[in-house]
């Protein structure tokens, strides 16, 4: 005795032998595991590319530090918040337009590339300062100086003390803005003395305003002697907001300040500075600021580089850690890979059935049950292994082809997909397992055959007992129980955190479903007396080879429920942010804009007038047209079209410390055109203005409006028909606009807008609402002067080279889903049935040459393959309306059911059997009848 | 035909019985059988199909449980001993020889003679020597690296042969082992058996063949299940 050295080595020995006699089961099994571990280990790897880094603490960080302030203590303010952060803000391609003169080509590209170096510079400071951790605390207080000089605590009563460490600091000192080109004096001069203003020429423009105007705005006398124009990314040094547009706009609300982007006389603002620190604190003070960030810097943990960290946009479905961003990919594996442990089970099943006088030697040598299991073993691991080798291999490769953004997934992008050594292990251990799980049932049942049964080249089968079916009922009741305990929990929280539970609950029944098959194959077997030969000989054989049937069946019941599966999680999936696109029915456009807006607090002015509201459309047109210019499609459709058509949407932009209220106007026709909630459809009545700030997620829970807030500002969605996402307090808008089909204003002719949301909505893809856009570019070049980029800035979809705020339609999802389902479907049938065949060959030859037509063959085997999967639909469809109705009860799914494509669903299950039957039957036509070897 | 070695009993059945199956299909495949198998002996067992024989090798590798009575291995009672156990009384004690498909396919024939002592934990090497000496043993020392289908029928008998007594292994149990060779062959493996019985193993084996029961130094017939006759070999 030697240990167990030998014996392992000679197990394993025989286990590869062995697989290598059975080559063609061997490798189907190695190319399951395979597939297995290569679509984990690319859908793990996307994730984590989703996520754009591997540090769960960085990853959470980003979602922590929400504003970076740009800081100089004797120059420029500038602060960042929210996702406008000063990444990506790599300076756009110049192009000279054909009405541009070549001077004003050279200085307006001479004005970017100063501004990137500014940028550039910026970096290099925050990357010190940011190495600091003490920079990360909270500021507590602000206090001027020359320009801004933050203080910072950890007193954790700061005004981010309930919400950790909120910002980066970005020291600009040096960067003057006039020092560093970053403004371009377009007339007049810098200001050099108190009261002296160089104004931008969007302001100057806007509010016509010339060298030598003085205004006073909010008791400060300010004379231009300047206009300046520049990159608007590189942000301003400060804006002032007039007080006469202050009046005449509170009428309306405050969101809509225009303010004057104004360049001080060094020194000069001291005294008056206080306003300008007045609006920044409040800016600091305000939650919704911090709760909106997407993007932050986050230094390295080496303090040595400084990475861009961007919120995933996968951040509502997988959360916010990279760790969380592999659950999703992890789960779905272990999904795909219990299918798969189906299929392999019945491989193996079949092959140690064949292999049985084998199994008998080595018991009748010595070879105790346990060898005899841990052969079977050694084999599905030695397959596992080589597979998990190939899904390796196979992912190393995929990996280094995955696009940016994958023309399927209607827009989602992700960052340089590599393959983490995680990424790597654990689809390769849960591959390894599949193999391990698929070989149980086979082990088991031939070590604990006795040797005798085996050398009659037979595994005794076992009728499924009464402790089958109690387990069966066991795991139903408790599925069952779950389910009935989340429906209720589902409907008064957040469903994303209890997925997983749903996930177990929907695994237990299914469980408890799958037990019974063997039960009824075994019924039905039993029973089949009365019937005619060909299904009573189908019924008979599925009873006998039972192991087979019922994996056969099992695998084909859940592939009944995955339409079902899709439709439910379709429906949750947040392809943009706030938005649930199943509720759409696959209608799903997504309009981006960035704009901003500098103001100072406002207290929220809910009342509107009809004189009010045309007043203010007009401003808007006049904002609308000029940002339809730029190629923001959706601010054009937020601030015009929405009113236009009936519904006005609007937050309140700019610094708000009041965090403002959002505005709603409905008119009747909007209120017919959705399937409102009996309260919206109430706060909306006869085009009043609601204040929707007062609602919260869950009284929208009946109708098709919800609202979405985040922070103490927040953002409102409109998940049917027209979602407005409003990014509040931070000075952006961020808008989507979802258009469901016939709606009316598809139909619309207005100047602006109309025609792009018509394209959008006719063809749903990204690249036409690319060329929109870059239409728009084309007609703001044309039709503006290259000096006034520094009004509007750069063509939006230049400065966004990465889209983070797309995703796929809940329509491409399903399409995807469905199709990879129904390859799966029809290739595991076909696994199956071939399966069958192999092992059903002998029977049907000896009752050929007993007599039967040689038609027996394709006849039985189709009528087998049918009877499977009649089978396998008419267990697993209570399950699927289980998941429907359990779908229907979560309030974050939406207050309707999942959008279940019953269509596909129905291909899925009543047409792929045919398909497969017919297959079969046609496959084996042509099968010669063979002398029999042994008649069972 | 008896050896000049001690006579040990190696296997030892005492009025044991087996009944297989339930109801109807309940059939007594042996009723108070006794016997007993010392070393160096060579018993054969020949009856008519459904006598009993099969299930009387089955019952002395340890493969079927009895019904009653006892059956005891080398002075160990085969009753009670766990699967595991019992594994390891056939691996150390018992080597099986069948008609045909006694070999594993896969195995080399110094594989397969030394795979129940690698299952013992033997290392592969020491496993491996052991092997060799059965197979010259047997004079097929040339066939070790053979894979069995490389091999005629009296050769894979014959490393069936040596799987059975590699190492201390001593009761041979064979269950028509010549059914499938030819008469030559058969002659040949029957000589190779008692040869081993003259050194001090024990066989018990079963055939229909007289002229190759002429080897045994007893013949047990069996019928129905019950031992008809034993008829001790003209000495």
């Amino acid at each position: 005795m030697n240990g167990v050295g030998a014996e392992l080595r000679s197990l394993t020995r025989l286990a590869w032998r062995t697989a290598r006699t059975s080559p063609a089961r061997s490798i189907l099994v190695v190319a399951l595991i395979g597939l297995v571990v290569a679509v984990g280990a690319v859908m793990t790897s996307i994730a984590s590319a989703s996520v754009l880094t591997d540090d769960e603490a960085r990853s959470r960080a980003m979602g922590d530090a929400d504003i970076v302030f740009a800081f100089s203590s004797d120059g420029a303010v500038h602060y960042q918040s929210g996702f406008d952060v000063v990444g990506e803000m790599a300076v756009p391609a110049v192009l000279q337009t054909g009405e541009e003169s070549a001077e004003d080509y050279e200085l307006r590209a001479e004005a970017y590339r100063n501004a990137n170096r500014v940028w550039n510079q910026g970096f290099d400071a925050a990357r010190a300062i940011a190495s600091i951790e003490e920079t990360l605390a909270p500021p507590t207080s602000l206090r001027w100086t020359r320009g801004l000089d933050l203080q910072w605590s950890d007193e954790a009563s700061g005004p981010f003390g309930a919400f950790g460490p909120r910002g980066l600091v970005l020291d600009i000192s040096q960067f003057d803005p006039v020092a560093a080109g970053q403004m371009v004096v377009l007339e007049g001069r810098l200001p050099e003395r108190a009261g002296e203003v160089a104004i931008d020429l969007r302001s100057a423009r806007g509010r016509d305003l010339a060298i030598g105007n003085a205004r006073t705005y909010d008791g400060i006398e300010l004379t231009v002697v300047g206009i300046y124009g520049g990159p608007v990314e590189a942000g301003s040094p400060f804006d002032l907001v007039v007080a006469e547009d202050f009046e005449r706009l509170a009428e309306v609300n405050a969101e809509v300040v225009v303010s004057y982007r104004l360049y001080p006389a060094p020194g000069w603002l001291p005294a008056d500075a206080a306003d300008v620190v007045r609006s920044i604190s409040n800016e600091v003070q305000q939650p919704a600021v911090a709760r909106t960030a997407d993007r932050a810097l986050v230094p390295s943990p080496d303090g040595q580089t400084f990475d861009w960290v961007e919120r995933p946009i996968l951040t509502p479905f997988y959360g916010t850690s990279a760790t969380e961003a592999r659950v999703l990919p992890t789960l779905a594996t272990v999904l795909l890979s219990v299918q798969i442990a189906f299929v392999a089970a019945a491989a193996l099943a079949v092959a140690v059935r064949r292999r049985s006088r084998q199994y008998a030697l080595i018991g009748v040598t010595g070879g105790s049950p346990g060898h005899v299991r841990s052969l079977v073993f050694a084999e599905a691991a030695l397959l596992g292994a080589s597979g998990a080798v190939l899904g390796v291999v196979i992912a190393i490769v995929a990996v280094r082809y995955i696009p940016y953004e994958a023309p399927f997934a209607d827009g989602w992008t992700w960052g340089v997909v590599e393959l983490g050594l995680l990424d790597v292990a654990v689809p390769a251990v849960i591959g390894l397992g599949a193999a391990l799980v698929a070989a149980w049932w086979p082990a088991h049942t031939v070590a604990s055959s006795p040797p005798a049964a085996l050398l009659g080249g037979r595994i005794p089968s076992r009728r499924p007992g009464v402790p089958t079916l109690w387990r069966a009922g066991i795991l139903l009741a408790l599925g069952s129980s779950m389910t009935l305990l989340l429906s209720f929990q589902l409907e008064n929280s957040s469903s994303t955190s209890l997925l997983p539970l749903v996930a177990l609950a929907v695994l237990t029944m299914l469980g408890g479903t799958v037990l019974i098959v063997g039960p009824v194959l075994a019924w039905f077997g039993r029973r089949a007396d009365r019937l005619p030969v060909l299904p009573r000989l189908v019924a008979r054989d599925s009873d006998r080879g039972r192991t087979r049937s019922w994996v056969a069946v099992g695998a084909l019941m859940v592939l009944t429920m995955i339409p079902v599966l899709i439709g439910a999680a379709t429906k949750a999936y947040p392809n943009s942010f706030g938005e649930r696109a199943s509720e759409l029915d696959g209608r799903i456009v997504t309009v981006r804009t960035q704009q901003r807006w500098w103001g100072p607090p406002q207290e929220a002015q809910p009342e509107v007038s009809p004189d009010v509201l045309a007043e203010y459309e007009a401003i808007d047109t006049e904002i609308g047209t000029a940002l339809a210019a730029v190629g923001t499609v959706g601010v054009e459709f937020d601030l015009l079209e929405l009113h236009d058509f009936g519904l006005v949407a609007r937050s309140r932009q700019g610094w708000s410390s009041s965090f403002g209220h959002d505005v709603l106007v409905a008119t009747p026709e909007l209120v017919d055109a959705f399937d409102l909630s009996a309260e919206m459809r109430e706060a909306l009545a006869d085009g009043s203005v609601v204040d929707i700030g007062q609602f919260r997620s869950s009284e929208f829970a009946g109708g098709d409006v919800y609202l979405e807030k985040s922070g103490a500002g927040g953002s409102v969605g409109f998940a049917a028909g027209t979602s407005v996402e409003i990014v509040r307090g931070d000075a952006y808008l961020n808008s989507a606009v979802l258009v469901p089909p016939g709606h009316p204003i598809l139909e619309r002719e207005t100047p602006t807008v109309s025609g792009t949301i018509r394209v959008m909505a006719d063809e749903l893809t990204r690249s036409d609402e690319i060329t929109v856009r870059q239409a728009a570019n084309e007609r703001w070049a044309e039709s503006f002067s290259p000096v006034e980029w520094g009004r509007f800035g750069p063509p939006m979809d230049l400065m966004f080279e990465r889209s983070w705020n797309d995703g796929p339609s809940a329509a491409t999802v399903r399409f995807w889903s469905l199709l990879v389902t129904g390859v799966l479907s029809l290739l595991i049938a076909l696994l199956m049935a071939a399966l069958s065949a192999v092992e059903l060959d002998q029977d049907l030859s000896s009752m050929i040459a007993a007599g039967a037509a040689p038609s027996l063959r394709r006849r039985f085997l189709g009528a087998h393959t049918l009877y499977h999967m009649v089978l396998a639909a008419v267990l697993g469809v209570p399950l699927a309306i289980l998941l429907y109705w359990l779908a229907t009860r979560a309030d974050d799914f939406g207050p309707t059911g999942p959008t279940v494509p019953w269509t596909v669903a129905g291909v899925v299950i009543v047409l792929i059997p045919l398909v497969v039957a017919m297959f079969v039957a046609a496959l084996f036509r042509n099968g010669k009848p063979s002398a029999p070897r042994r008649m069972t | 035909m008896t050896s000049s070695h001690a006579h040990v009993s190696l296997l030892e059945l005492q009025n044991a019985s087996l009944t297989l199956g339930e109801g109807v299909a309940r059939v007594d495949a042996l009723i108070d059988v006794n016997l007993t198998v010392t070393s160096g002996e060579l018993v054969a067992v020949t009856g008519r199909s459904g006598s009993g024989k099969s299930s009387l090798l089955n019952v002395a590798g340890g493969l079927t449980p009895l019904s009653s009575g006892t059956a005891t291995v080398e002075g160990e009672p085969l009753a009670g001993l766990k699967a595991r156990d019992l594994a390891a009384r056939r691996r150390r004690s018992i080597g099986y020889v069948f008609q045909d498909l006694n070999l594993l396919p896969t195995l080399t024939a110094a594989e397969n003679v030394a795979f129940p002592l690698e299952l013992d934990g033997v290392k592969v090497a020491e496993a491996r020597a052991a092997a060799d000496v059965a197979l010259t043993r047997l004079e097929i020392g040339d066939l070790a690296g053979r894979f069995p289908d490389e091999m005629s029928g009296g050769q894979r008998q014959r490393v069936a042969i040596a799987r059975g007594v590699v190492g201390e292994r001593r009761l041979l149990l064979a269950d028509e082992p010549t059914g499938a060779l030819d008469e030559v062959t058969a002659e040949n493996v029957m000589k190779l058996i008692r040869s081993l019985c003259d050194d001090g193993a024990a066989a018990l084996v079963v055939t229909h063949d007289p002229s190759l029961a002429a080897w045994a130094d007893r013949v047990v017939r069996l019928r129905d299940g019950r031992i008809d006759s034993i008829t001790e070999a003209s000495t």
